[in-house]
């Protein structure tokens, strides 16, 4: 996936539609965002993450290492 | 010989909790945000004194004239928030109801499924000529299991009843079911204490689970992410194999039924499953997640307002605590 394709598919997830993410950019999950992200992993990515693997996640650089950087580029 | 599905009773309590009502309780909950993500802007709940049996009993009368009372040999009530741990909540019905005495009666323990088990077992019985006329029910109060301060799942969960009849037809009008069961997913779905495992601690303080959320021991836990998890990795599957074994195909079925868990995780099974957004019923806007009543709820409602007519196929699914699954289709 191309990363501005990324940033956009993740800004719609995390409901933040104005924030201009970066690699640097802090991720606060709630209930509900936590749903949004494990889906948007699911439809892009084809993979399944935890929620208890969600809990450790800070920013987004984060989120691409459990991704996987290799489907970012 | 076959087996088809009656009249659907439903019946709803009287008291509700409306998002508003919820932001207050939650001031960082926005009643806006949790209408428009879990689309439920209402749910039912059952008064205090107000039981699943009493649910039950309503949803029953609904559909129940005297002819079919004096029919009926078989109750099945599916359950998770029975009246007592014993007796058993469909004799309490049966007396209840005035039913005769020399029929059979027996709870089932299901969440999610349980309509879809319960049109399993009604078939099963009718198959082998155990019983013709079976009163199936669908009753749960959830709201009674869950913590005052969870937000989360007072926000999702709704009480209600729905009783339906199962009976001998000429024509088989319900199809083939696939069935399925993962018992590892009992922790992110569960009531902790109160049974014989645990039992109630005079205390009710917090606990952490694994995952870092805040556990009432003695109320309902639910592991959102987790339970979202199993749906989107077995629903999918569970949709095919229901298609493969009745021999049709998506094209061929009228409408398809999901259990009514929350908005969000029924559009993206949706999209992930590619269902037409005009076959595809969602229903609990004024309910929401009532458990093993979702699905015969938003069917009647379907009925009621003529969306689904007789002769129309019709896939049903449910799935959740268990975890446990199971779907089938129907010819209405």
């Amino acid at each position: 996936m191309k990363k501005s394709d990324f940033f956009q598919e993740l800004n719609n997830a995390l409901m933040v539609n104005d924030a201009v993410l970066n690699d640097k950019s802090e991720i606060h999950l709630t209930s509900l965002s936590t749903l949004s992200i494990i889906a948007f992993i699911d439809e892009y990515f084809e993979k399944q993450v935890k929620a208890s693997d969600l809990k450790n996640i800070q920013n987004v650089t984060d989120l691409i290492n459990l991704i996987g950087p290799e489907n970012i580029n | 010989m076959g087996s088809r599905l009656g009249h659907i009773g439903v019946y709803l309590p009287e008291k509700t909790l409306s998002n508003l009502e919820l932001s207050e309780n939650f001031p960082e909950w926005s009643a806006e945000r949790i209408g428009e993500k879990i689309g439920i802007s209402m749910r039912h709940l059952a008064a205090e004194n107000e039981t699943a049996l009493d649910l039950a009993v309503k949803a029953a009368e609904a559909i129940l004239t005297d002819e079919l009372k004096n029919r009926i040999d078989f109750i099945l009530l599916c359950t998770q928030s029975p009246d007592y741990f014993l007796p058993t909540t469909a004799c309490l019905l049966q007396e209840r109801l005035n039913l005769r005495t020399n029929i059979g009666a027996l709870d089932f323990n299901l969440g999610c499924s349980g309509f879809v088990y319960g049109l399993a077992l009604s078939k099963g019985l009718i198959t082998a000529g155990i019983a013709e006329c079976i009163l199936l029910v669908m009753s749960e109060t959830y709201s009674k299991h869950i913590h005052r301060n969870d937000k989360s799942n007072r926000s999702i969960f709704g009480d209600a009843a729905a009783a339906t009849i199962v009976e001998r037809s000429t024509i088989e009008k319900i199809g083939e079911f696939v069935l399925g069961t993962d018992g590892s997913g009992k922790d992110d779905l569960i009531v902790l204490n109160g049974g014989m495992r645990n039992r109630i601690l005079e205390s009710e303080h917090k606990l952490n689970n694994p995952g870092g959320d805040e556990m009432f021991p003695n109320c309902l836990y639910m592991n959102g992410p987790e339970v979202f998890n199993f749906t989107i990795k077995n629903v999918p599957t569970l949709f095919s194999e229901t298609l493969v074994r009745n021999n049709t195909s998506l094209d061929a079925i009228d409408f398809v039924i999901f259990h009514q868990a929350n908005k969000f995780m029924l559009d993206y099974l949706k999209k992930k499953i590619k269902i037409p957004d005009d076959k595809f019923i969602i229903d609990m806007e004024e309910t929401g997640n009532t458990v093993s009543a979702t699905i015969p709820v938003a069917l009647d409602s379907a009925l009621k307002k003529g969306v689904i007519k007789v002769g129309n196929k019709v896939l049903l699914a449910g799935f959740g605590v268990g975890y446990s699954w199971g779907a089938v289709i129907i010819e209405i």
